[in-house]
């Protein structure tokens, strides 16, 4: 995927790590997802996630970057950042 | 991924890359008619990533749920006690475990919660009934992770080691499995430099001051060691700590390191439970010496020192020979005739590797899972005991597809690396070494029949099938003409009348039009082989309706391949087109050309004439001929039929 991914596409990025790391291929994520509503979304499978993200889009997230992300569009607008700082 | 110049284990290279379609795979697995452990077992010998393995370790967890039988992997009941996050290990332990033929499953305590769970007589990890208990920290948990510059460094390391002592009695009474160990890697970051080595309470000191703890303590405590240090050491302690991850998500170790960590409990435990190969199966040219000796000869092979290639095979000589010392089992697997596959033992000064090394020499032309199958048979082991060293990747492709049991390590194309492969793979894991497993060697070298157990060809339809091979036909022409002219000096096993030819008379063949020339390329799905075959026909003399084969040969790279057929069919295809109806073929024996003795009898000749000396005359009559259904494709670059077709 290039730099200049779109929210759509990460967000269906997104979607596809997390329904395999939380083993559900219908799962449903919109920008205002959060891991509450999402079964088995819980801190380890967060990690999978971001790591799954990391190894996808070839980037690595800082430590403070990880902490308080409140929904799935937070996490997009980090990735955003992130790939925009590459370019 | 390319592995071309570099490797690293953190990748795993020595396994195959994962199919596209693994996870439909895992998805199958349980559902399917083949035996459920064999097939999981097969799908774990891939090279997989964490995300992999945890489509396999759902699909093992799945099956095992459904009540269905996981043999022949052997059950195993793994406690993990761990000093920081270790949830990212466990679908990755599972799949490892598998590739090494156990059927895991893990019992894991809650995080940080080491101490308790082996002091609590009731805790989860004392009640599991495990058959052994991982203790997973590191020099963090023993607070040896500061250094100590104002008091006794020793004494403070082994004060902190003392808490490891009453872990493992603690698990003893309480749990009664033995326990694994772990050593400790040193974190790349140095306090004075090199002085560090120097100075006792150095964080780098005093980890190995707690190392050669740890490997006492095993010894004293009857326990297992996991060397977690020396896989840190291989992967880099700069890659193998990642201060990002720790600090994010409390990960021990690098996320990246997850599989090569995983694989090394996988060889442990499968270690512990009898799962070690037991037998180094070596083929020879190109692999263990540089050249092919049926044609090149003793003297044109490339083995020793002062040249690199030479010492590459010397390095893989010297791997086997080491791996001899210490129990592990030779065995010769090679296309050769046996005479030509002997002669460099004997005669060639460099060769580590003599003939008495090898409990069980298989020289022929026969498939190499049938000779696999009489070495494992001849050694009274299991297939899944074999390691099968081979640098072509279509031999590897065919052992794997026919015999999945036997474990056939990936080789880039620089011999280089061979010796890496083999050793970085741990077909070898052992958990102990004693006399006996030094002298079994040389019982299986006296026991075995030294010379070449009979074996029955298999039918390789499948297979053949499966590499797609892509055949092309040309007649000789000037872009050619330098690697025919090779091949026709070069060649000596499959030449059925070795005359040689120099580029000049190449030159006038091609412009003779009573000439038949024909150049043969072979393509499969694993590379191009180059021009592996050439024919040569003429007016027979007398008979202007019939062609006299002058030279006709092949690469034995492409032996089994049912090459030759598809020469032939192509042969009588021009031969037809240009009235010929008769064609004649002549085997000249040499030194070196056995295998052809009977080249044109199982192309279907008849024999008219066999002369003193062995010489032997063939014919066949084009009108008698239908072409055989050959699974690869064809192409075509004569020019009266640029026609290509599919069969």
């Amino acid at each position: 995927m290039k730099s200049g991914a779109t929210r759509p596409e990460l967000l269906s990025t997104i979607r596809d790590i997390l329904a395999d790391v939380v083993d559900n291929e219908s799962l449903q994520l919109t920008e205002a997802s959060t891991a509450e509503q999402v079964p088995d979304w819980d801190s380890i499978n967060q990690v999978k996630l971001l790591i799954g993200l990391e190894n996808e889009l070839n980037f690595r997230f800082s430590s403070q970057e990880v902490e308080g992300l409140k929904n799935v569009g937070a996490l997009i607008d980090l990735v955003q950042r992130k790939l925009a700082v590459r370019t | 991924m390319s592995f071309g110049l570099t490797a690293s284990v953190i990748d795993l290279p020595w396994l195959q890359e994962v199919p596209a379609d693994f996870s439909a795979r895992c998805r199958a697995v349980c559902s399917g008619s083949e035996a459920i452990g064999e097939a999981l077992q097969f799908l774990a010998g891939f090279r997989l990533t964490s995300r992999h393995a945890a489509h396999l370790a759902r699909a093992l967890r799945r099956c095992r749920t459904g009540g269905k039988s996981l043999a022949p992997l052997s059950p195993f009941r793994l406690g993990l006690l761990a000093g920081a996050t270790s949830d990212l290990l466990l679908d990755d332990l599972l799949a490892a475990a598998a590739r090494h033929g156990i059927a895991l499953e893990v019992v894991a305590a809650p995080y940080d919660q080491v101490m308790q769970q082996a002091l609590d007589p009731a805790s989860l990890i004392n009640s599991a009934k495990l058959d052994a208990i991982l203790i997973a920290v590191d020099h963090r948990w023993f607070k040896i992770d500061q250094p100590v510059l104002d008091r006794d460094a020793a004494q403070a390391v082994a004060g902190q080691m003392l808490q490891l002592r009453e872990l493992i009695q603690a698990l003893h009474s309480n749990s009664g499995a033995p326990a694994i160990l772990q050593t400790l890697p040193i974190p790349p970051m140095p306090l004075f430099g090199s002085f560090d080595r120097r100075v006792r309470g150095s964080v780098r000191s005093m980890i190995d001051e707690a190392n050669r703890i740890i490997g006492d303590l095993a010894e004293d405590t009857g326990s297992y060691l996991l060397d977690v240090a020396a896989i840190a050491e291989q992967v880099g302690t700069s890659r193998w700590f990642d201060p990002v991850q720790w600090a994010a998500y409390k990960l021990p170790f690098s996320a990246d390191c997850v599989p090569i960590y995983s694989d090394h409990v996988g060889r442990l435990v499968g270690a512990i439970r009898g799962k070690t190969r037991k037998c180094l199966v070596l083929d020879l040219d190109n692999t263990i010496w540089g050249g092919v000796v049926g044609d090149d000869g003793v003297t044109g092979l490339v083995v020793g020192q002062g040249d690199a290639r030479g010492e590459a095979f010397i390095a893989v000589q010297r791997s086997a020979m080491e791996f001899r010392e210490r129990g592990i089992v030779l065995a010769v697997c090679s296309k050769n005739n046996e005479g030509a596959a002997r002669a460099p033992f004997r005669e060639h000064p460099e060769m580590l590797l003599k003939e008495e090394h090898f409990a069980v020499f298989q020289a022929n032309w026969i498939d190499k899972p049938s000779n696999l199958e009489a070495i494992a048979k001849t050694l009274n082991i299991g297939l899944d005991s074999l390691v099968l060293l081979d640098d072509n990747a279509a031999e590897r492709a065919e052992v794997r597809a026919a015999l999945p049991e036997v474990a056939v390590p990936e080789l880039p194309d620089d011999p280089s690396w061979y010796a890496w492969y083999l050793r970085a793979a741990g077909y070898f894991e052992a958990i102990a070494f004693s006399a006996e497993d030094r002298l079994r060697v040389g019982s299986y070298a006296a026991d075995a029949q030294r010379s070449a157990v009979m074996t029955k060809a298999r039918d390789l339809g499948e297979y053949l099938a499966s590499l797609e091979m892509k055949i092309s036909f040309a007649p000789f022409d000037a872009q050619g003409r330098k690697r025919i002219a090779q091949l026709i000096n070069k060649t000596n096993q499959f030449n059925v009348t070795t005359r040689r030819y120099a580029e000049r008379e190449l030159m006038e063949m091609e412009a003779n039009s009573s000439i038949f020339t024909l150049q043969v390329r072979l393509a499969d799905k694993f590379g191009d082989l180059g021009m592996i075959g050439i024919v040569i026909c003429r007016p027979l003399a007398g008979d202007p309706s019939a062609w006299e084969i002058d030279t006709w040969l092949m690469s034995c790279r492409v032996l089994g391949r049912k090459v030759e057929q598809a020469m032939l069919a192509k042969t009588i295809q021009e031969a037809t087109a240009r009235g010929i109806r008769r064609l004649v073929g002549v085997y000249i024996p040499t030194a070196k050309n056995a295998m052809v003795a009977d080249h044109y009898g199982k192309l279907g000749f008849q024999n008219v004439t066999t002369e003193n000396g062995g010489q032997t005359v063939w014919e066949i009559e084009v009108s008698s001929y239908s072409p055989p259904l050959l699974s690869m494709r064809y192409e075509d670059r004569f020019s009266r039929g640029a026609v290509s077709n599919n069969h």
